[in-house]
């Protein structure tokens, strides 16, 4: 007879009969069946709008058609505002090697739903749209159907629906994959780079047109024709010149009609009581002079706002800042060689497309919360050149002035050097900053297409600040400063810039990474780089990376490109330009088996930076060569 | 008394000498701190199952063989050597009680110490990873603990392999110089020789649609095979054929099989 089994044998077999249950049903568990459900999508890691359409979008109620993507390897949903913003992420090359494959994709659904697009033809719907899943739904294109960036498509859950829309505003339906082989026509950073000599060039034409203001005739001069330079310009034919000759006048000027006034060596006092030159024609130079005692106040009472647009409170206390300059409503404006001395702002533009700001030189306050900005631009391009802005709290603020070009100035000792508010499209170029409390140039409010090149930033809190999408940042060199760079604009293209000896060379910190990061040389920094949340960001394109001082491979950089990646977050790595220790480390069996097979799993690496191919030698020589000099002769002094 | 009994009655002298020997504790102690130094000094943790995966299979591929080799490799040598085995032909006790109680009391050492870290690991991945801020919704994407799952059961099936290996290298040495030396071969020619023969064969005789085959027909490449097949395909979409699932596991099974019989021959003969 067989013996009964002890209970520690009953426990031993159902311990192998468990784990062998266990195990068996792990591979019998489908894993990818389970589908994530829509999220609210405030909740979204949102992308593709900027936040004036954002601000237009919620003033005038306008319904725009959103996606949510969940991916295989990243943790955070993203929300794209816009189909065509989805798809074109979604096609995007390289795109499921970060991110992993799309595990769900849906899509606003305006079944059902009293939707319209009205006269203006934007969309509009009563009730919010719920979702629906992208390869479910029916997309209504090509219609009249508006959104603030441009045509919407718009996806219904029922063909019907969508039938009835498309007869209603136009366009046909079509379904997701059809959708999918769409080209949308979304300005890629790419193009931005080709823009760069057509904005020079249209710069340069409205430098041009408004320098015509120094050609006209003299009609007047201040002391023989008139006792005042206000009656000077009252008594002035229209498209004259007003002389005013060296002195000194204590005046307040307004000036309502087509006239230059040219005062070299002339000072111009307003008494330390609001602005001192006032504009309101078209086409009207101010050219040429000294100008002191400007009023102190910095903003104006933004409860006087009069319109009811979403950003009439800032245009309000902005545009009514004391000023030596401030032009309204009045295009073709040529303001020149001043010299102002300012607690509150230099010139203020409000609706002066074309305007031209040319060898100004303001002089603020020596503490930055004291005084207010260099130029403040509202409300239409401007070009600005050529001047120099020291002190006081912005040198250059843009609020809406789509555009503009800010070029060849020197800003000193500012808060900001230059600062854009939902302005897209601007070119700035080829500015000095230094001592700047906080950057050289900062982009806020999500703008697109903005190019900012050749900008030279040192010794300052951050050299450019970056938010927006579709931007071209090149050639800037940034030089000893906190953080060099933040690439918090996406789907941007940053090349060709030289960060040296700062303490942070650039701050990866948008969430979800879509930045072309290539030909950069990242040389002396304390941290090439550093990467806030989000999954692993790869900066090689095309084969080619960028220059890191301390990246080395075995081969002795025989080639264009290093062999061996190189990843300025990894803990070996980063140290390998401040000791040769490192390199023993990253030479270890152990480090070297933990990095073969990192690269797997992108999506779901944290904070984590790497460049495939990393330069031999920097991208840009002289630059580097230039900095190295200097930097010796600075050591030797 | 039954064989089922006797088998029972080694396996219980096994774990007790293996309860009793402190270098097992140190041994199980030292696989831990790798196995969680490799996944944290990779950040595998903070990101999920699958890139803790990621960044402990080149290890565990290696240790899990070195482990099992520790364990065994004088398993049926030392007995033999010290006349044990003499002594136990004049008992009733078959070769498999005797072999089996022993690989089963091993095998029981050999999982404690292998498994017991990587469910650590797993469960301070439980704890751990998630998204860095809440201020977004988030979602697992595909990753899973079933994943993890069953790479602890493929790890499992391979020790246990590895330690079969163990076991006939071990009867077949008679003595304990040739059994660390044979060891150490055996060790070479599993983590390492049988990926190289097949490299080397690629030219001669492995073509490009045998590799998988071929790599599933060795041990450390049926179980990698197996590892990327179950566990890390969702990591690399549009790849699914790494090696032929079931050549794999059903030749994990048979070295397993194979070994484990050669193992008892072996000892009969000594």
């Amino acid at each position: 007879m067989r013996p009964a089994l002890t209970t520690v044998q009953v426990f031993a077999l159902l311990a192998v009969v468990l784990c062998s249950l266990v195990f068996a049903a792990s591979f019998a568990v489908d894993i990818s069946s389970a589908r994530p459900e829509p999220v609210p999508f405030d909740n979204t890691v949102q992308r593709g709008i900027t936040m004036a359409d954002e601000q237009i979008a919620r003033n005038q109620s306008i319904s725009v058609p959103k996606v949510e993507v969940f991916y295989s390897q990243y943790r955070y949903v993203v929300g794209y505002v816009g189909l065509d913003q989805a798809v074109t992420a979604l096609t995007e090359p390289g795109h499921e090697q970060q991110f992993g494959y799309p595990l769900a994709v849906y899509v606003s659904d305006y079944s059902d739903r009293p939707v319209r697009c009205g006269d203006d033809d934007y969309l509009r719907t009563a009730t919010p749209p719920d979702w629906v899943e992208a390869n479910q739904a029916h997309y209504v294109v090509d219609g009249s159907a508006r959104v603030p960036s441009g045509p919407a498509v718009v996806p219904f859950a029922d063909r019907d629906d969508a039938a009835a829309f498309a007869d209603k505003c136009g366009g046909r339906t079509i379904d997701w994959e059809t959708l999918k082989t769409q080209s949308f026509d979304l300005e890629q950073a790419g193009a931005i780079r080709n823009q760069v000599g057509p904005r020079r060039n249209d710069a340069d034409a409205s430098v041009q047109a408004a320098r015509e203001r120094r050609n006209r005739p003299v009609s007047a001069e201040v002391g023989t024709d008139a006792q005042t330079i206000q009656g000077a310009v009252d008594a002035a034919p229209p498209n004259t010149t007003v002389v005013v000759p060296a002195g000194t006048y204590d005046e307040r000027v307004t000036i309502d009609k087509p006239l230059t006034l040219s005062g070299p060596g002339a000072t111009l006092d307003g008494g330390g009581n609001g602005t001192v030159v006032t504009v309101t024609s078209d086409r009207v130079g101010v050219t040429g002079f000294d100008i002191v005692g400007v009023g102190n106040t910095t903003v104006g009472d933004p409860t006087n706002a009069s319109d009811s647009a979403w950003d009439a409170t800032v245009t309000t206390a902005y545009g009514n800042s004391d000023a030596a300059v401030t032009g309204r409503n009045a295009s073709g404006l040529y303001v020149a060689n001043l010299s102002v001395e300012t607690p509150a702002s230099g010139v203020v533009l409000r609706r002066t497309p074309g305007a031209v700001v040319e060898n100004v030189t303001v002089n603020g306050t020596a503490d930055w919360q004291d005084g207010f900005m260099g130029v403040i631009g509202m409300h239409g391009p401007i070009v600005v050149q050529d001047s120099v802005f020291n002190g006081g709290r912005d040198g250059v603020y843009l609020h809406r002035a789509d555009g503009t070009a800010v070029r060849n100035n020197t800003f000193r000792d500012n808060r900001f050097g230059v600062h854009l508010m939902y302005t897209s499209r601007s070119l700035v170029a080829d500015n000095v900053a230094r001592g700047e409390e906080y950057a050289g140039v900062v982009v806020m409010t999500n703008p697109v297409a903005n190019a900012i090149v050749g900008n030279d930033v040192r010794h300052s809190g951050s050299g450019v600040m970056l938010a927006g999408s579709r931007s071209y940042i090149a050639h800037n060199v940034v030089v000893d400063t906190d953080q060099a760079m933040s690439t918090n604009a996406a789907r941007s293209l940053y090349e060709h810039n030289v960060l040296y000896g700062n303490d942070i060379g650039v701050r990866a910190s948008t969430v979800v990474p879509s930045n072309i990061v290539t030909e950069n040389d990242f040389i002396a920094n304390d941290r090439h780089a550093v990467s806030g949340p989000g999954p692993l960001r790869v900066y090689t394109h095309e084969g080619r990376g960028n220059y890191w001082s301390g990246a080395y491979d075995l081969t002795g950089g025989a080639g264009p490109v290093l062999v061996q990646s190189y990843s300025p977050t990894d803990s070996v790595d980063r140290r390998l330009h401040q000791t040769d220790a490192a390199v023993v480390l990253r030479s270890a069996p152990s480090v070297r088996g933990l990095r073969a097979l990192r690269g797997t799993t992108p999506g779901f690496r944290r904070g984590s930076i790497v460049d495939r191919a990393p330069l031999t030698d920097p991208a840009n020589p002289e630059a580097v060569r230039h900095l190295r000099n200097e930097t010796s002769m600075e050591g030797a002094a | 008394m039954m064989n089922g009994n006797r088998f029972w009655t080694v396996f219980v002298r096994e774990v007790r000498s293996a309860v009793r020997t402190r270098t097992y504790l140190v041994l199980g102690l030292v696989t831990g701190i790798v196995l969680f130094g490799l996944a944290y000094a990779g950040g595998g943790p903070a990101g999920g199952y699958v890139p803790t995966v990621v960044d402990t299979l080149v290890a565990v591929e290696v240790l899990v063989p070195t482990l099992a080799f520790a364990v065994g490799y004088r398993a049926i040598a030392d007995p033999a050597v010290r006349g044990e085995l003499d002594i136990l032909d004049t008992y009733p006790l078959s070769t498999w009680s005797y072999v089996g109680g022993v690989y089963a009391g091993r095998a029981l050492l050999l999982l404690t110490i292998v498994v017991v870290p990587l469910l650590a690991l797993g469960v301070n991945v439980a704890t751990t990873a998630g998204p860095e801020t809440t201020v977004f919704a988030s979602h697992r994407g595909v990753d899973s603990p079933f994943l993890f799952i069953r790479f602890v059961a493929l790890t499992v099936l391979y020790a246990l392999t590895s330690l079969t290996i163990a076991f006939l290298l071990s009867a077949l040495a008679r003595s304990r110089g040739r059994a660390l030396v044979l060891a150490l071969a055996g060790l070479l020619v599993l983590t390492v020789g049988s990926d190289l023969a097949v490299f080397a064969a690629l030219d001669t005789g492995v073509t490009t649609g045998t590799l998988g085959g071929a790599l599933a027909m060795t041990p450390a490449g049926a179980y990698r095979g197996l590892v990327f097949d179950q566990v890390l395909y969702v990591a690399v979409p549009g790849r699914s054929a790494f090696v032929p699932t079931w050549v794999a596991a059903l030749s994990l099974l048979f070295w397993w099989g194979l070994t484990f019989v050669g193992a008892m021959l072996a000892t009969d003969a000594a």
